[in-house]
């Protein structure tokens, strides 16, 4: 059992990241527990680790992921999980159409049966309605991020400055072809690639750069039905660092370092 | 007032009653350093947007119980968000120690470097950037910086640098106490 000063002590470590183990959890208990000077003592800290994230260059999440995170809300309040969460925009229209009509039923004294039975196939057209909304929102966000991606392959492509690195196909894969343009002003490139296999469901296409003598995943891609595949890249080292770029056969999910086949390199 | 003119603090509080707006603005007033300091970390970036979009849901989920005594919501998110990533590090870290023999198959043979080695050249990259970690003396300016870009815990940067856990977790505390005070004003 620790005493209060050293377990104050650890508050700079735990906001680093750098606590583990019983330490870890005995600090976060006593936290827990509330202690106005240990959440001084943190507040300080993670005021330092600020400090130091703003060191590092900002990176703008994509459109993909902005879209995902959307999705995923959506589907947290469809499942009634927010918590005060006024009713959905997309359905007020119709529980306030079910509230007058309940209003109008009892007003004029319509059969009980016939009133459930209107408010029943309101519900169904609710439901359908808000069905095909999100269908129609999920196409959308499909087609934005489709649009978003070629414009910006367009943007690198044709950036000035921009350098095109031939990967050819290793024995493997005598066939497939690959080429990366690299834009060096922003550090992103777009490779593409043709004539690859398609790969078992366990298995993926990995592309990598070897920068400083270490390979880098650039990410992982699938295969078109016709053998070509394309991938956005950012973060690139910088052009004058890299020395090779390749794709390897990985692990479905891909690796953090190279483990598979070397198919594509150049 | 615009929502968007709102403080950090006033958004947590309209996010803990289920508010999608001022939860998009929280988002992108903050989502670009997390994302940065994630892809630095993880150095995947495809990896660094699981992790970020993890954080924000957990942000959403969790809103009621931030507590601006501890932190302040960037510091709060950041917290989160990095230790996500830890997690991940040092899932990959045991992942990669089962994975050692394979990686130094015939391809890459002659291309990579030793593993180990990677990480005390990147932290030295990185010393460069970051102008507050100067004023600290190389070695706890590298004890933080371990922990801090490459996930490391107390016993792992002994470890790496060959060094007691003791000295260890004495660097980080000396060194974060130091960096206080030359931050001191700013707060």
């Amino acid at each position: 059992m620790s005493t209060h000063e050293e377990l104050l002590a650890r508050i700079p470590a735990y906001a680093l990241g750098a606590l583990d183990g019983d330490e870890l959890r005995e600090l976060e208990a006593h936290l827990e527990q509330g202690c106005e000077e240990c959440d001084r003592e943190l507040l300080a800290s993670t005021r330092q680790v600020e400090s130091m994230a703003e060191s590092v260059e900002p990176a703008a999440p994509s459109e993909m992921m902005r879209a995902r995170l959307e999705r995923e809300l959506d589907k947290r309040e469809s499942a009634g999980r927010s918590r005060a969460e006024p009713a959905a925009r997309s359905t007020w229209r119709w529980q306030a159409a079910a509230a007058v009509l309940l209003t109008l039923a009892a007003w004029s004294l319509w059969d009980r049966s016939q009133l459930q039975q209107q408010v029943a196939q309101l519900d169904d057209e609710r439901a359908t309605a808000v069905a095909s909304l999100a269908e129609v929102q999920e196409q959308l966000d499909r087609t934005q991020v489709v649009l978003a991606r070629l414009a910006r392959a367009g943007r690198i492509v044709s950036a000035p400055g921009a350098r095109n690195i031939v990967l050819a196909g290793l024995e493997s894969a005598a066939a497939a072809q690959g080429q990366t343009f690299v834009d060096p002003a922003t550090r992103s490139a777009v490779f593409y690639a043709s004539n690859l296999e398609p790969l078992d469901e366990d298995e993926t296409y990995q592309l990598w750069f070897i920068a400083d003598g270490t390979p880098v995943s650039a990410g992982i891609f699938e295969v078109e039905n016709d053998g070509t595949a394309t991938l956005l890249v950012d973060n690139t080292a910088a052009l004058d660092d890299i020395q090779l770029w390749a794709v390897t056969i990985e692990p479905a999910g891909g690796v953090p370092q190279p483990t598979g086949q070397m198919v594509l390199k150049g | 007032m615009n929502i968007s003119e709102l403080e950090d603090i006033q958004l947590m509080g309209r996010i803990a009653s289920g508010d999608r707006e001022a939860f998009a603005v929280l988002f992108e007033r903050h989502a670009p350093l997390m994302l940065g300091v994630l892809t630095r970390m993880l150095r995947r970036r495809d990896e660094a947007e699981e992790v970020l979009q993890e954080a924000f849901l957990q942000a959403w989920d969790r809103a009621d119980t931030y507590s601006p005594q501890r932190a302040t919501p960037r510091g709060w998110l950041l917290l989160i968000s990095r230790s996500r990533a830890i997690d991940r590090i040092r899932s990959r870290q045991s992942r990669s120690r089962r994975e050692d023999a394979v990686l130094k198959e015939d391809a890459w043979k002659s291309e990579v470097e030793p593993i180990g080695t990677e990480s005390l050249e990147e932290s030295e990259r990185a010393a460069s950037l970051h102008g507050a970690l100067t004023v600290l003396p190389v070695d706890q300016r590298r004890c933080i910086e371990l922990a801090f870009f490459e996930g490391l815990s107390h016993s792992q940067i002994a470890d790496t640098l060959d060094q007691p856990l003791g000295t260890v977790k004495s660097r980080i505390l000396l060194g974060m106490r130091k960096l206080r005070d030359q931050l001191a004003p700013a707060f």
